[in-house]
């Protein structure tokens, strides 16, 4: 991105190519004077002394997927959640808390549930959860 | 070595054709079937059975490695059915061929037993609304039937 970025800062140096499709000319007539970096964008002039942005779309993590199995199920209403996390995820303790304060009903069954991480299980719910990660509620099992 | 979660019936003589190879001395099957139990909305007639299915498969071959290390089993099965199962159906099939009768129960055993400890599956009964049973009363004597 740093070597795009430089390619794009001096007006001097032309663009290698047309071959960069993300460039979108903005608005030729106006020439911005600085060149703003962020996280989804980076900006310049082009050979021809056009305004270049290149734009992604804002993209946010993927959500935790929360899987509820028999009594957790009941109480949620639902078979799967999804829960937004930051880029960084969160503790898992703190997830199960908000779950547990946005689901009443649920508080109860998550203190007897295992609880697993992308299929392994994680007792006393140390560690963090990811985006995209896989979380699932296992209350008492009742099988045979 | 046999695990499956199926959601069609759990066939007695197929878990015993999987057990019966000439090594071993012997086998040993346990059968979990379900029960017409009375319950507070009626009669059971069937149970609803969920698995979580990646976990519920691992655990259960981690199952049938112990029952090989502990017991020396040289064949095991460990069939857990999921969805809705009748009245009388078989609901689990677990079953281990040893050499001795006696590492064969034991394995057998600890097959069902760390089964329903530890597999993912969950069960959800369906009852049919029926009467309340009626109150007993003591038989009376001296009174022939019709």
């Amino acid at each position: 991105m740093r070597e795009k970025l430089r390619a794009i800062a001096s007006p001097a140096e032309a663009m290698p190519s047309p071959a960069w499709p993300p460039v979108q000319t903005v608005n030729s007539d106006i020439m911005p004077v600085r060149v703003s970096v962020c996280i989804n964008r980076f900006a310049g002039y082009g050979s021809s002394g056009e305004f270049l942005t290149e734009r992604k779309e804002a993209s946010s993590p993927p959500p935790v997927q929360v899987l509820l199995f028999a009594t957790a199920r009941t109480a949620v209403g639902e078979r799967r959640l999804e829960w937004a996390v930051g880029i960084r995820g969160m503790p898992l303790a703190e997830l199960l808390g908000a779950l547990g304060a946005r689901h009443p009903a649920l508080r109860p069954i998550l203190r007897t549930s295992r609880v697993l991480v992308n299929g392994d299980v994680r007792p006393g719910a140390v560690g963090r959860v990811r985006p995209g990660d896989e979380l699932a509620i296992h209350p008492p099992y009742g099988g045979g | 070595m046999s695990v499956r979660l199926s959601p069609r019936p759990l066939s007695l003589p197929a878990a015993c054709r999987e057990l019966d190879t000439p090594g071993p001395g012997g086998f040993v099957v346990f059968v979990g079937r379900v029960r017409p139990d009375r319950v507070p909305g009626g009669r059971v007639v069937a149970l609803v059975y969920e698995a979580h299915e990646a976990p519920a498969l691992r655990e259960l071959a981690k199952l049938e490695t112990e029952a090989r290390r502990q017991f020396g089993a040289q064949r095991t099965v460990a069939w857990h059915r999921v969805g809705r199962v009748r009245v009388g159906e078989p609901a689990v099939i677990v079953g281990a061929a040893c050499a001795h009768r006696r590492e064969a129960f034991a394995a057998a055993s600890y097959l069902i037993d760390e089964l329903k400890a530890r597999v993912p599956v969950w069960k959800e009964e369906r009852a049919r609304p029926g009467r309340p049973p009626r109150p007993r009363r003591a038989p009376t004597r001296g009174r022939s039937a019709g």
